[in-house]
């Protein structure tokens, strides 16, 4: 019984030379798990093809300079923007403007969103009492709102942030509730042999297990207000990157537009990251979700 | 036979079951019954149910899964309203859950929020004990389960029995008169089980609380118990309650010599005719 000559049975002869299953010095990057450094690297490298890309289709003349300005004549806009002047303000003024204008829309929309959504997780009657007409209202866009804004508050800050606390209100409630909803009951019951009482359980177990959904929540609602901005100063803002962008597109100087577009874009990145961080750091007991 | 049996069927009894020294069970199970409603109609999970728990008694429950036993142990907990009858606790109405009857779930149930530490203070947090004090009872309870090294470890960094352990310390720090175990080691490896049946043991002799104790395995009912209580299939009743005698040869040894002894493979193989007479009927 020699394996060596048994080929027809279908079975492997001994002298083939042994391959492992592939291990992970040879697994194909997109297959392996990588270390957080490593992902940076990946995606410096791969955000300046792009820029190269672009440099190329600019620099050959294939698009014309009008449509998409060269990135060293963007990056060269972004430096003088810094200082001087666009419509009244610096690229800094604008960008002051806009953040305003999201933290508050932001803040509110945790302000109302975040106790409710706690508090429809919570109880079965605040769910009965509340959710129906949450999920009438949430369906509605944002920006269907905007004519009932200016109706309501006129055309001023007031109502760019109540467009952007509508569209951060809804992911702040709705997450908040989830991960209220999603603790284990038997955590309750545990909580509760030990001799806890409900204001106990919903502070000390259940808000203190959900604080990570939770902050994924707050997360989720400032990508959401963020995007909502340009919309939201539509309304006849007088500063903002929206505004600028806006009025960059009407004078068709591309290289402003995209470098307010830019800024949208690394400003809405960088928050996510930041509270990613703070979610880390305020339950670093969590599992990355 | 050198032990005697204890024979209470179904349907509730008559008078109160008291000890046999007249003064009243430390925890007492009486005429508990508990129906639920489900879409399919009224299931009766739990036929009328007595049992009585001396001071420092420690008592096993074995049936047929799905039998209703940790049912029985929720509405003894307080977690679960019974239908009819009622918990006393030193023959007073035992009233909503609380820690001097603590549980220890099959589940583990511990806070992954919170550490090691935290998890076994989280009780006497709830009872304001003063700070020094709680401190001291947590070194002890560290010491004593053997966890000095987790204290600052999450839950979901400890193993199983680990977690079994700390849910453990949870509970007796808080001196609790009752502890109710839920198929408490029944979510964890046959090694595991065996050292915390053990543990188990050797704790009893430290803190001489009373147990009330829902197993599925016969070896572990009997191992543990005074009293071992099998139940009936659904809906669970107390089928028969029997003696392990106290001065049993066995009982002083550890368990892997326990079970080979002739005398304890008869008591169990008694329980589990009794257990396996509901299995097959049902």
């Amino acid at each position: 019984m020699t394996t060596e000559t048994s080929t027809s049975t279908g079975r492997v002869p001994l002298q083939r030379p042994y391959r492992p299953p592939r291990k992970r010095g040879t697994t194909s990057i997109w297959r392996r798990g990588l270390s957080g450094r490593a992902t940076f690297v990946i995606g410096v490298a791969s955000s300046a093809t792009l820029v190269a890309v672009w440099h190329l289709l600019s620099a050959t003349a294939l698009v014309s300079p009008l449509l998409l300005p060269p990135p060293l004549r963007v990056a060269e806009t972004f430096w003088q923007f810094l200082t001087a002047e666009y419509l009244g303000e610096t690229l800094v003024g604008h960008t002051a403007a806009s953040m305003t204008i999201v933290a508050g829309g932001w803040l509110l929309g945790g302000l109302v969103g975040l106790p409710l959504g706690i508090l429809i997780g919570w109880s079965d009657r605040v769910r009965w009492l509340v959710f129906p007409l949450f999920q009438l209202l949430r369906p509605v866009p944002p920006l269907a709102w905007i004519p009932l804004a200016i109706v309501w508050l006129g055309i001023g800050d007031p109502a760019r942030i109540f467009v952007v606390f509508l569209s951060a209100v809804v992911p702040w409630t709705i997450n908040s509730m989830a991960a209220v909803s999603s603790v284990d009951p038997l955590l309750i019951r545990a909580a509760r042999t030990l001799g806890a009482g409900d204001g106990s359980i919903l502070r000390r177990v259940v808000i203190h297990t959900a604080t990570p959904t939770l902050v994924a929540g707050a997360r989720i609602a400032l990508g959401n207000a963020w995007t909502t901005l340009i919309a939201a100063e539509l309304l006849a803002a007088s500063a903002g990157l929206g505004f600028v962008a806006l009025n960059a597109s009407q004078t068709l100087s591309s290289d402003i537009l995209l470098v307010s577009m830019g800024i949208i874009g690394v400003l809405g990145a960088l928050f996510s990251a930041i509270l990613r961080g703070v979610g880390r750091a305020v339950a670093p007991w969590a599992k990355e979700a | 036979m050198t032990h005697s049996t204890a024979n209470r069927t179904r349907g509730p009894v008559t008078g109160s079951p008291t000890t046999g020294n007249g003064h009243d069970p430390k925890l007492e199970i009486r005429g508990v019954t508990k129906n639920f409603v489900t879409r399919a109609g009224e299931v009766d999970a739990l036929a009328s149910c007595d049992l009585a728990l001396e001071q420092g008694e420690f008592l096993t429950i074995v049936g047929p899964s799905g039998c209703g036993k940790s049912t029985l142990m929720m509405v003894a907990a307080g977690l679960d309203e019974a239908s009819s009858g009622s918990i006393l606790v030193d023959g007073e109405p035992a009233g909503g859950p609380g820690p001097q009857r603590s549980v220890v779930f099959q589940r583990f149930a511990l806070f992954p929020s919170r550490t090691v530490a935290d998890n076994i203070c989280f009780g006497m947090q709830q009872a304001r004990v003063p700070k020094p004090e709680q401190a001291e009872r947590l070194e002890e309870q560290l010491t004593l389960m053997g966890l000095g090294k987790f204290r600052d470890s999450y839950p979901h960094e400890l193993s199983g029995g680990m977690q079994q352990r700390v849910a453990i310390a949870r509970s007796l720090v808080l001196r609790p008169e009752i502890l109710l175990m839920d198929e408490p080691f029944g979510a964890l490896d046959a090694q595991t089980r065996l050292l915390l049946q053990e543990e188990l043991v050797r704790l009893r002799q430290v803190h001489r609380f009373t147990v009330l104790f829902i197993t599925h395995s016969v070896e572990e009912a009997v191992y543990l118990a005074d009293r071992v209580a099998v139940m009936t299939r659904r809906p669970g009743a107390i089928k028969t309650v029997i003696d392990v005698p106290g001065d049993a040869e066995w009982r002083s040894s550890d368990i892997e010599t326990a079970m080979g002894h002739p005398e304890f493979t008869q008591l169990r193989q008694r329980v589990w005719k009794l257990v396996k007479e509901e299995i097959v009927a049902s």
